[in-house]
Protein backbone atom coordinates (compact mmCIF):
# COMPACT_ATOMS: atom_id res chain seq x y z
CA UNK A 1 0.00 0.00 0.00
CA UNK A 2 2.52 2.34 1.00
CA UNK A 3 5.06 1.87 -2.40
CA UNK A 4 4.58 4.76 -3.65
CA UNK A 5 6.14 7.32 -0.71
CA UNK A 6 8.70 4.10 -0.76
CA UNK A 7 9.84 5.02 -4.14
CA UNK A 8 9.97 9.08 -3.31
CA UNK A 9 11.75 8.26 0.11
CA UNK A 10 14.81 5.86 -2.11
CA UNK A 11 14.79 8.41 -5.02
CA UNK A 12 15.34 11.18 -2.54
CA UNK A 13 18.03 9.49 -0.43
CA UNK A 14 19.94 8.81 -3.32
CA UNK A 15 19.86 12.74 -3.78
CA UNK A 16 21.62 13.20 -0.39
CA UNK A 17 23.88 10.50 -0.43
CA UNK A 18 27.69 10.97 -0.10
CA UNK A 19 28.78 10.24 -4.00
CA UNK A 20 31.74 7.78 -4.74
CA UNK A 21 33.87 10.24 -5.11
CA UNK A 22 33.56 11.88 -2.20
CA UNK A 23 33.81 8.78 0.11
CA UNK A 24 36.92 7.84 -1.57
CA UNK A 25 39.01 10.83 -0.96
CA UNK A 26 37.52 10.93 2.78
CA UNK A 27 38.81 7.62 3.09
CA UNK A 28 42.23 8.65 1.29
CA UNK A 29 42.83 11.49 3.72
CA UNK A 30 41.94 9.91 6.72
CA UNK A 31 44.46 7.19 5.70
CA UNK A 32 47.31 9.19 5.73
CA UNK A 33 45.98 10.24 9.25
CA UNK A 34 46.75 7.44 10.39
CA UNK A 35 49.66 6.43 8.63
CA UNK A 36 51.03 9.31 10.21
CA UNK A 37 49.59 9.11 13.91
CA UNK A 38 50.84 5.60 13.53
CA UNK A 39 54.77 6.62 12.83
CA UNK A 40 54.13 9.06 15.81
CA UNK A 41 52.81 6.34 18.00
CA UNK A 42 54.91 3.13 17.82
CA UNK A 43 51.93 0.37 18.49
CA UNK A 44 49.21 2.45 18.14
CA UNK A 45 46.17 1.39 17.18
CA UNK A 46 43.39 3.10 14.41
CA UNK A 47 39.83 2.82 14.98
CA UNK A 48 36.81 4.75 12.73
CA UNK A 49 33.75 5.62 13.42
CA UNK A 50 31.39 8.98 12.17
CA UNK A 51 28.91 8.69 9.32
CA UNK A 52 31.82 7.84 6.72
CA UNK A 53 32.48 4.25 8.83
CA UNK A 54 28.56 3.92 9.76
CA UNK A 55 27.45 4.33 6.00
CA UNK A 56 25.31 7.23 6.26
CA UNK A 57 27.34 9.59 5.11
CA UNK A 58 25.49 12.62 3.43
CA UNK A 59 26.42 15.23 0.36
CA UNK A 60 28.22 17.56 0.61
CA UNK A 61 30.51 15.64 2.65
CA UNK A 62 32.87 17.90 4.95
CA UNK A 63 34.21 15.69 7.62
CA UNK A 64 35.59 12.64 8.48
CA UNK A 65 36.24 10.77 12.24
CA UNK A 66 39.26 8.64 13.23
CA UNK A 67 40.61 7.49 16.77
CA UNK A 68 43.75 6.38 17.61
CA UNK A 69 44.59 4.28 20.47
CA UNK A 70 48.01 5.12 21.92
CA UNK A 71 49.79 2.70 24.35
CA UNK A 72 51.37 4.73 27.05
CA UNK A 73 50.59 3.84 30.54
CA UNK A 74 51.80 6.89 31.86
CA UNK A 75 48.74 8.47 30.45
CA UNK A 76 44.87 7.96 31.90
CA UNK A 77 43.10 9.35 34.97
CA UNK A 78 44.89 10.13 37.91
CA UNK A 79 47.98 10.03 36.17
CA UNK A 80 48.82 12.45 33.09
CA UNK A 81 46.20 14.14 30.98
CA UNK A 82 45.88 14.40 26.98
CA UNK A 83 47.24 17.88 26.59
CA UNK A 84 51.14 16.04 25.48
CA UNK A 85 49.35 13.61 23.55
CA UNK A 86 47.21 16.05 21.77
CA UNK A 87 50.62 18.22 20.74
CA UNK A 88 52.71 15.72 19.83
CA UNK A 89 50.00 14.35 17.36
CA UNK A 90 49.16 18.15 16.34
CA UNK A 91 52.62 18.71 15.22
CA UNK A 92 53.03 15.60 13.57
CA UNK A 93 49.86 16.12 11.18
CA UNK A 94 51.15 19.52 10.52
CA UNK A 95 55.01 17.71 9.35
CA UNK A 96 53.36 15.11 7.32
CA UNK A 97 50.44 16.89 5.58
CA UNK A 98 51.59 20.56 5.26
CA UNK A 99 53.10 19.05 1.78
CA UNK A 100 49.97 18.23 -0.24
CA UNK A 101 47.84 20.94 2.17
CA UNK A 102 49.42 24.46 2.28
CA UNK A 103 46.52 25.93 4.25
CA UNK A 104 46.50 23.24 6.94
CA UNK A 105 45.15 24.05 10.23
CA UNK A 106 45.84 22.10 12.86
CA UNK A 107 43.75 22.76 16.30
CA UNK A 108 43.41 21.46 19.50
CA UNK A 109 44.16 23.76 22.34
CA UNK A 110 40.94 24.36 24.09
CA UNK A 111 38.65 22.00 22.42
CA UNK A 112 37.17 19.26 24.54
CA UNK A 113 37.56 16.43 22.92
CA UNK A 114 39.24 16.23 19.83
CA UNK A 115 41.88 17.97 17.70
CA UNK A 116 40.20 19.73 14.55
CA UNK A 117 42.26 19.03 11.40
CA UNK A 118 41.32 21.87 8.56
CA UNK A 119 42.63 20.99 5.08
CA UNK A 120 41.41 24.51 3.75
CA UNK A 121 40.60 22.35 0.84
CA UNK A 122 37.29 20.79 0.37
CA UNK A 123 35.75 16.83 -0.69
CA UNK A 124 32.87 18.45 -2.27
CA UNK A 125 33.34 21.08 -4.77
CA UNK A 126 31.59 24.48 -3.78
CA UNK A 127 31.12 23.35 0.17
CA UNK A 128 33.19 25.09 2.90
CA UNK A 129 35.96 22.99 3.50
CA UNK A 130 37.16 19.54 4.72
CA UNK A 131 37.84 18.69 8.23
CA UNK A 132 38.88 15.65 10.68
CA UNK A 133 37.89 15.17 14.00
CA UNK A 134 40.91 13.36 15.57
CA UNK A 135 40.53 11.71 18.95
CA UNK A 136 43.68 10.55 21.07
CA UNK A 137 42.36 7.38 23.02
CA UNK A 138 44.06 5.59 25.75
CA UNK A 139 43.11 1.81 26.49
CA UNK A 140 40.58 1.32 29.93
CA UNK A 141 42.58 -1.63 31.50
CA UNK A 142 40.55 -1.81 34.48
CA UNK A 143 36.94 -1.68 32.49
CA UNK A 144 35.51 -1.97 28.96
CA UNK A 145 36.24 0.66 26.67
CA UNK A 146 38.59 3.65 26.62
CA UNK A 147 39.47 6.95 27.80
CA UNK A 148 38.99 9.59 25.70
CA UNK A 149 40.09 13.67 26.19
CA UNK A 150 37.88 16.07 27.65
CA UNK A 151 39.88 19.19 27.90
CA UNK A 152 43.12 18.24 30.03
CA UNK A 153 41.29 15.26 32.06
CA UNK A 154 39.78 11.51 30.43
CA UNK A 155 36.35 10.61 30.69
CA UNK A 156 34.88 7.00 29.85
CA UNK A 157 33.74 5.94 26.50
CA UNK A 158 33.79 3.02 23.86
CA UNK A 159 33.41 4.15 19.99
CA UNK A 160 34.93 0.99 18.62
CA UNK A 161 31.98 -0.94 20.64
CA UNK A 162 29.52 2.00 18.88
CA UNK A 163 31.10 1.22 15.40
CA UNK A 164 30.25 -2.50 16.20
CA UNK A 165 27.03 -1.97 17.00
CA UNK A 166 26.48 0.09 14.03
CA UNK A 167 27.64 -2.12 11.62
CA UNK A 168 25.46 -5.15 13.34
CA UNK A 169 22.35 -3.11 13.10
CA UNK A 170 23.63 -2.70 9.26
CA UNK A 171 23.88 -6.26 8.55
CA UNK A 172 20.74 -6.96 10.66
CA UNK A 173 18.62 -5.01 8.74
CA UNK A 174 19.53 -5.45 5.62
CA UNK A 175 20.98 -1.73 5.25
CA UNK A 176 18.14 -0.44 5.61
CA UNK A 177 19.43 0.92 8.85
CA UNK A 178 21.80 2.99 7.37
CA UNK A 179 19.57 4.36 4.72
CA UNK A 180 16.78 5.33 7.76
CA UNK A 181 19.39 6.79 9.47
CA UNK A 182 20.73 8.97 6.13
CA UNK A 183 17.28 10.30 6.07
CA UNK A 184 16.64 10.73 9.73
CA UNK A 185 19.67 12.96 9.69
CA UNK A 186 18.72 14.95 6.51
CA UNK A 187 15.72 15.64 8.41
CA UNK A 188 17.33 16.65 11.14
CA UNK A 189 19.48 18.99 9.29
CA UNK A 190 16.68 20.67 7.71
CA UNK A 191 15.05 21.25 11.05
CA UNK A 192 17.29 23.01 13.47
CA UNK A 193 19.73 20.17 13.77
CA UNK A 194 17.74 19.23 17.46
CA UNK A 195 19.61 15.88 17.66
CA UNK A 196 23.47 15.20 17.16
CA UNK A 197 24.33 12.73 14.49
CA UNK A 198 25.09 9.95 17.01
CA UNK A 199 21.44 10.25 18.98
CA UNK A 200 20.00 9.42 15.71
CA UNK A 201 21.93 6.42 15.60
CA UNK A 202 22.02 5.25 19.27
CA UNK A 203 18.01 5.95 18.78
CA UNK A 204 17.86 3.80 16.02
CA UNK A 205 19.68 1.11 17.58
CA UNK A 206 16.81 0.52 20.08
CA UNK A 207 14.06 0.18 17.17
CA UNK A 208 15.39 -0.51 13.77
CA UNK A 209 16.21 -3.85 14.68
CA UNK A 210 15.14 -6.13 11.90
CA UNK A 211 14.07 -5.24 7.95
CA UNK A 212 11.81 -2.62 7.13
CA UNK A 213 10.90 -0.31 4.46
CA UNK A 214 12.49 3.00 4.85
CA UNK A 215 8.81 4.66 5.69
CA UNK A 216 8.10 1.96 7.97
CA UNK A 217 11.32 2.82 9.86
CA UNK A 218 10.89 6.23 10.14
CA UNK A 219 7.19 6.08 11.54
CA UNK A 220 9.05 3.59 14.03
CA UNK A 221 11.94 5.72 14.52
CA UNK A 222 10.04 9.03 15.12
CA UNK A 223 7.45 7.01 18.05
CA UNK A 224 10.15 5.43 19.58
CA UNK A 225 12.63 8.88 19.64
CA UNK A 226 9.30 10.62 21.78
CA UNK A 227 8.52 7.60 24.10
CA UNK A 228 12.42 7.47 24.89
CA UNK A 229 12.83 11.39 25.22
CA UNK A 230 10.11 11.83 27.11
CA UNK A 231 11.79 9.60 29.72
CA UNK A 232 15.48 10.63 29.64
CA UNK A 233 18.55 11.67 27.56
CA UNK A 234 19.44 8.96 25.57
CA UNK A 235 22.48 6.50 27.41
CA UNK A 236 25.32 5.45 25.76
CA UNK A 237 24.40 2.24 23.66
CA UNK A 238 28.00 0.81 24.63
CA UNK A 239 26.78 1.30 28.42
CA UNK A 240 29.99 3.37 28.97
CA UNK A 241 29.62 6.47 29.02
CA UNK A 242 28.36 7.93 32.20
CA UNK A 243 26.91 10.77 30.73
CA UNK A 244 23.66 10.69 28.52
CA UNK A 245 23.88 12.12 24.87
CA UNK A 246 23.18 15.65 24.77
CA UNK A 247 20.32 17.34 22.10
CA UNK A 248 21.11 20.73 20.28
CA UNK A 249 22.61 22.60 23.46
CA UNK A 250 19.72 25.57 22.44
CA UNK A 251 17.30 23.42 22.97
CA UNK A 252 15.63 21.61 26.26
CA UNK A 253 14.78 18.17 25.92
CA UNK A 254 10.86 18.79 26.03
CA UNK A 255 11.76 21.66 22.94
CA UNK A 256 13.42 18.91 20.75
CA UNK A 257 10.39 16.57 21.79
CA UNK A 258 8.08 19.27 20.36
CA UNK A 259 9.98 19.03 17.03
CA UNK A 260 10.14 15.43 16.73
CA UNK A 261 6.68 15.88 17.19
CA UNK A 262 5.90 18.26 14.34
CA UNK A 263 8.25 15.66 12.10
CA UNK A 264 5.98 12.68 13.55
CA UNK A 265 2.14 14.60 11.87
CA UNK A 266 3.46 15.10 8.83
CA UNK A 267 4.56 11.33 8.24
CA UNK A 268 1.63 9.75 9.86
CA UNK A 269 -0.22 12.40 7.31
CA UNK A 270 1.65 11.04 4.59
CA UNK A 271 0.88 7.47 5.18
CA UNK A 272 -2.50 8.10 5.50
CA UNK A 273 -3.28 10.01 2.75
CA UNK A 274 -1.36 7.19 0.72
CA UNK A 275 -3.47 4.51 2.25
CA UNK A 276 -6.61 6.27 1.93
CA UNK A 277 -5.97 6.70 -1.89
CA UNK A 278 -4.56 10.24 -2.14
CA UNK A 279 -1.11 9.45 -3.74
CA UNK A 280 -0.22 13.21 -4.88
CA UNK A 281 -1.47 14.88 -1.28
CA UNK A 282 0.94 12.05 0.08
CA UNK A 283 3.47 13.14 -1.74
CA UNK A 284 3.28 16.32 -0.97
CA UNK A 285 3.50 15.36 2.74
CA UNK A 286 6.12 13.93 2.73
CA UNK A 287 8.34 16.37 1.00
CA UNK A 288 6.84 19.07 3.25
CA UNK A 289 8.00 16.56 5.74
CA UNK A 290 11.75 16.80 4.41
CA UNK A 291 11.03 20.56 3.63
CA UNK A 292 14.05 20.60 0.78
CA UNK A 293 12.82 20.85 -2.59
CA UNK A 294 16.27 19.93 -3.81
CA UNK A 295 16.10 16.58 -2.38
CA UNK A 296 12.27 15.67 -2.47
CA UNK A 297 9.90 18.69 -4.98
CA UNK A 298 7.29 19.38 -3.83
CA UNK A 299 4.69 17.81 -6.70
CA UNK A 300 2.54 20.15 -8.75
CA UNK A 301 0.50 22.52 -6.67
CA UNK A 302 -2.48 22.75 -9.31
CA UNK A 303 -2.05 18.66 -8.67
CA UNK A 304 -2.56 18.87 -5.23
CA UNK A 305 -5.57 21.35 -5.26
CA UNK A 306 -7.05 18.96 -7.28
CA UNK A 307 -6.60 16.02 -5.23
CA UNK A 308 -7.44 17.70 -2.36
CA UNK A 309 -10.80 19.00 -4.14
CA UNK A 310 -11.38 15.62 -4.83
CA UNK A 311 -10.77 13.98 -1.63
CA UNK A 312 -12.85 17.05 0.08
CA UNK A 313 -15.99 15.63 -2.17
CA UNK A 314 -15.92 12.14 -1.20
CA UNK A 315 -15.67 12.99 2.37
CA UNK A 316 -18.80 14.98 2.16
CA UNK A 317 -20.53 12.82 0.22
CA UNK A 318 -19.65 9.61 2.37
CA UNK A 319 -19.86 11.54 5.76
CA UNK A 320 -22.14 13.86 5.25
CA UNK A 321 -20.85 16.07 7.88
CA UNK A 322 -18.84 19.11 8.44
CA UNK A 323 -15.32 18.32 6.84
CA UNK A 324 -12.19 20.15 6.66
CA UNK A 325 -8.74 20.51 4.48
CA UNK A 326 -5.50 20.02 4.83
CA UNK A 327 -3.09 19.23 8.21
CA UNK A 328 -5.97 19.70 10.87
CA UNK A 329 -9.06 18.31 8.58
CA UNK A 330 -9.66 15.47 10.69
CA UNK A 331 -10.96 18.67 13.09
CA UNK A 332 -14.43 18.88 13.34
CA UNK A 333 -15.80 21.88 11.53
CA UNK A 334 -18.14 24.63 12.25
CA UNK A 335 -21.10 24.12 8.95
CA UNK A 336 -20.80 27.79 7.71
CA UNK A 337 -22.16 29.40 4.62
CA UNK A 338 -20.13 31.75 2.94
CA UNK A 339 -20.91 34.88 1.52
CA UNK A 340 -20.48 38.51 0.30
CA UNK A 341 -21.48 41.79 0.39
CA UNK B 1 -17.14 72.94 29.91
CA UNK B 2 -21.19 72.85 29.55
CA UNK B 3 -22.25 70.10 31.18
CA UNK B 4 -23.71 68.74 27.76
CA UNK B 5 -20.20 69.21 26.50
CA UNK B 6 -19.00 66.93 29.51
CA UNK B 7 -21.49 64.33 28.98
CA UNK B 8 -20.73 64.14 25.72
CA UNK B 9 -16.79 64.05 26.12
CA UNK B 10 -17.76 61.15 28.68
CA UNK B 11 -19.57 59.09 26.30
CA UNK B 12 -16.64 59.47 23.44
CA UNK B 13 -13.88 58.88 26.39
CA UNK B 14 -12.70 55.39 25.40
CA UNK B 15 -13.16 52.51 27.77
CA UNK B 16 -10.35 50.45 28.21
CA UNK B 17 -12.37 47.54 29.50
CA UNK B 18 -13.10 45.53 26.90
CA UNK B 19 -13.07 41.59 25.42
CA UNK B 20 -9.93 41.88 24.02
CA UNK B 21 -7.48 42.34 26.66
CA UNK B 22 -9.55 40.43 29.14
CA UNK B 23 -7.82 37.44 30.52
CA UNK B 24 -10.48 34.86 30.12
CA UNK B 25 -10.01 35.99 26.09
CA UNK B 26 -6.21 35.45 25.64
CA UNK B 27 -6.25 32.13 27.59
CA UNK B 28 -9.22 30.76 27.15
CA UNK B 29 -10.08 31.65 23.50
CA UNK B 30 -6.97 31.52 22.42
CA UNK B 31 -6.02 28.11 24.49
CA UNK B 32 -6.26 25.80 21.45
CA UNK B 33 -4.95 27.96 18.83
CA UNK B 34 -1.31 27.89 20.66
CA UNK B 35 -1.07 23.94 21.29
CA UNK B 36 -1.33 24.32 17.88
CA UNK B 37 0.55 27.00 16.27
CA UNK B 38 2.83 27.69 18.82
CA UNK B 39 5.06 30.78 18.56
CA UNK B 40 3.73 31.39 15.01
CA UNK B 41 0.89 32.37 16.42
CA UNK B 42 1.63 36.76 17.16
CA UNK B 43 -0.32 38.74 19.26
CA UNK B 44 -0.93 42.31 18.70
CA UNK B 45 -3.19 44.40 21.05
CA UNK B 46 -3.96 48.37 20.93
CA UNK B 47 -6.48 50.47 22.61
CA UNK B 48 -9.20 49.28 20.35
CA UNK B 49 -7.92 46.26 18.48
CA UNK B 50 -6.98 42.75 19.13
CA UNK B 51 -4.84 41.57 16.20
CA UNK B 52 -3.61 37.92 15.74
CA UNK B 53 -1.30 36.68 12.72
CA UNK B 54 -0.52 33.16 11.79
CA UNK B 55 0.86 31.59 8.80
CA UNK B 56 -1.21 29.14 7.82
CA UNK B 57 -0.12 25.79 5.03
CA UNK B 58 -3.17 25.31 2.54
CA UNK B 59 -3.30 23.02 0.12
CA UNK B 60 -2.37 23.65 -3.15
CA UNK B 61 -0.21 26.70 -1.77
CA UNK B 62 3.76 26.54 -1.82
CA UNK B 63 4.47 28.80 0.92
CA UNK B 64 2.10 28.87 4.44
CA UNK B 65 -0.30 31.93 3.94
CA UNK B 66 0.18 34.90 6.49
CA UNK B 67 -3.22 35.37 7.96
CA UNK B 68 -4.30 38.50 9.80
CA UNK B 69 -7.39 38.28 12.40
CA UNK B 70 -8.61 41.48 13.73
CA UNK B 71 -10.83 41.88 16.42
CA UNK B 72 -12.32 45.50 17.06
CA UNK B 73 -13.80 46.62 20.47
CA UNK B 74 -15.69 49.17 18.37
CA UNK B 75 -15.73 47.71 14.58
CA UNK B 76 -16.11 50.49 12.17
CA UNK B 77 -17.76 47.76 10.17
CA UNK B 78 -20.91 46.15 9.89
CA UNK B 79 -21.54 43.83 11.82
CA UNK B 80 -25.02 42.73 11.02
CA UNK B 81 -26.43 42.92 14.80
CA UNK B 82 -23.49 40.60 15.83
CA UNK B 83 -21.43 41.40 19.22
CA UNK B 84 -18.23 42.74 17.79
CA UNK B 85 -16.37 39.92 19.64
CA UNK B 86 -18.38 37.60 16.95
CA UNK B 87 -17.32 39.26 14.14
CA UNK B 88 -13.89 39.37 13.73
CA UNK B 89 -12.63 40.07 10.25
CA UNK B 90 -10.18 38.49 8.56
CA UNK B 91 -7.46 38.87 6.11
CA UNK B 92 -4.88 37.07 3.20
CA UNK B 93 -4.01 36.79 0.21
CA UNK B 94 -5.31 40.23 -0.28
CA UNK B 95 -6.62 41.30 -3.48
CA UNK B 96 -7.32 37.74 -4.66
CA UNK B 97 -10.16 36.80 -6.74
CA UNK B 98 -13.01 34.96 -4.82
CA UNK B 99 -16.61 35.25 -4.88
CA UNK B 100 -16.30 35.19 -1.03
CA UNK B 101 -15.05 38.81 0.40
CA UNK B 102 -16.14 41.81 1.91
CA UNK B 103 -16.18 44.91 0.97
CA UNK B 104 -12.81 45.80 2.73
CA UNK B 105 -11.48 42.53 1.26
CA UNK B 106 -11.74 40.69 4.31
CA UNK B 107 -12.53 37.05 4.17
CA UNK B 108 -16.61 36.31 4.34
CA UNK B 109 -16.22 33.11 6.02
CA UNK B 110 -20.16 32.51 7.56
CA UNK B 111 -22.95 34.13 6.86
CA UNK B 112 -23.76 36.62 9.91
CA UNK B 113 -27.03 36.07 10.19
CA UNK B 114 -26.93 32.02 10.71
CA UNK B 115 -27.88 30.54 14.16
CA UNK B 116 -25.16 30.26 16.02
CA UNK B 117 -24.08 26.71 15.47
CA UNK B 118 -23.41 27.66 11.64
CA UNK B 119 -21.23 30.45 12.53
CA UNK B 120 -18.46 31.02 14.48
CA UNK B 121 -18.64 32.15 18.40
CA UNK B 122 -15.50 33.02 20.55
CA UNK B 123 -16.10 29.68 23.12
CA UNK B 124 -15.48 27.89 19.94
CA UNK B 125 -12.00 28.85 19.83
CA UNK B 126 -9.45 30.90 17.89
CA UNK B 127 -8.42 27.13 16.38
CA UNK B 128 -12.07 26.70 15.25
CA UNK B 129 -11.71 30.18 13.40
CA UNK B 130 -8.05 29.55 11.60
CA UNK B 131 -9.48 25.81 10.75
CA UNK B 132 -12.07 27.72 9.02
CA UNK B 133 -9.65 30.46 7.02
CA UNK B 134 -7.58 27.59 6.20
CA UNK B 135 -10.26 26.19 4.31
CA UNK B 136 -11.98 29.26 2.91
CA UNK B 137 -8.55 29.86 1.82
CA UNK B 138 -8.47 26.53 -0.24
CA UNK B 139 -12.08 26.79 -1.40
CA UNK B 140 -11.00 30.27 -3.23
CA UNK B 141 -7.65 28.27 -4.65
CA UNK B 142 -9.98 25.61 -6.25
CA UNK B 143 -12.65 27.94 -7.11
CA UNK B 144 -10.08 29.58 -9.63
CA UNK B 145 -8.00 26.47 -10.58
CA UNK B 146 -12.01 25.08 -11.90
CA UNK B 147 -12.57 28.00 -13.43
CA UNK B 148 -13.09 31.42 -11.46
CA UNK B 149 -15.62 34.14 -12.72
CA UNK B 150 -16.37 31.52 -15.37
CA UNK B 151 -18.07 29.12 -13.74
CA UNK B 152 -15.43 27.97 -11.21
CA UNK B 153 -16.56 25.84 -8.43
CA UNK B 154 -16.85 27.00 -4.53
CA UNK B 155 -16.46 23.69 -2.32
CA UNK B 156 -18.43 25.01 0.48
CA UNK B 157 -21.59 25.78 1.53
CA UNK B 158 -22.91 29.14 0.04
CA UNK B 159 -25.94 31.76 1.26
CA UNK B 160 -27.93 33.37 -1.14
CA UNK B 161 -26.69 36.83 -2.00
CA UNK B 162 -30.46 37.55 -2.11
CA UNK B 163 -30.79 37.36 1.08
CA UNK B 164 -30.84 41.00 2.47
CA UNK B 165 -29.46 41.57 5.97
CA UNK B 166 -30.46 45.00 7.96
CA UNK B 167 -26.75 46.63 9.22
CA UNK B 168 -25.97 47.44 12.17
CA UNK B 169 -25.50 51.02 12.76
Amino acid sequence: MTKFLETLLTEARKRIEVTPDELDEARRRRGQLALILKKEFPGSRVYVNGSVAHGDALTPLTDVDLGVVVPDHEYGPKRKGPVALQERAARALRAGLRGEFPGLRVEWEGRKRSILVKFNDAVTPGAADFTADLIIAIDNLEDEGLFIPRFSCWDRAHPEEHTRLVKQAIDDTKVVYAHINRLLKHWNRMHGKPLVSWNIKALALGCITEPVTQLDGLVMWFEYAIAELSVELTPDPAGVAEKPISVNEKLTRLQVIDVLREGQKRLHEAVALEKAGYPVLAHDELARFFGDDEMLPLPDQAAVTAEEGRKFREKVAGVGAATGTGLGAHRPRIPVRSWGE
Amino acid sequence: MSTARTALARSRRYDARWYGVEPYWQVWVEAGARREHGTRLCRSTRLDRLTYRVPVEVRGRRHPVIVRIVFYARPEHPTFGLPPEEYPHVYADPGADSPHRLLDDALCLYFPRSEPGRRWTPEKGLLALIDLVRDHLFFEEYWRLTGGDRGGIWLGEEQAHTVSVRRSA
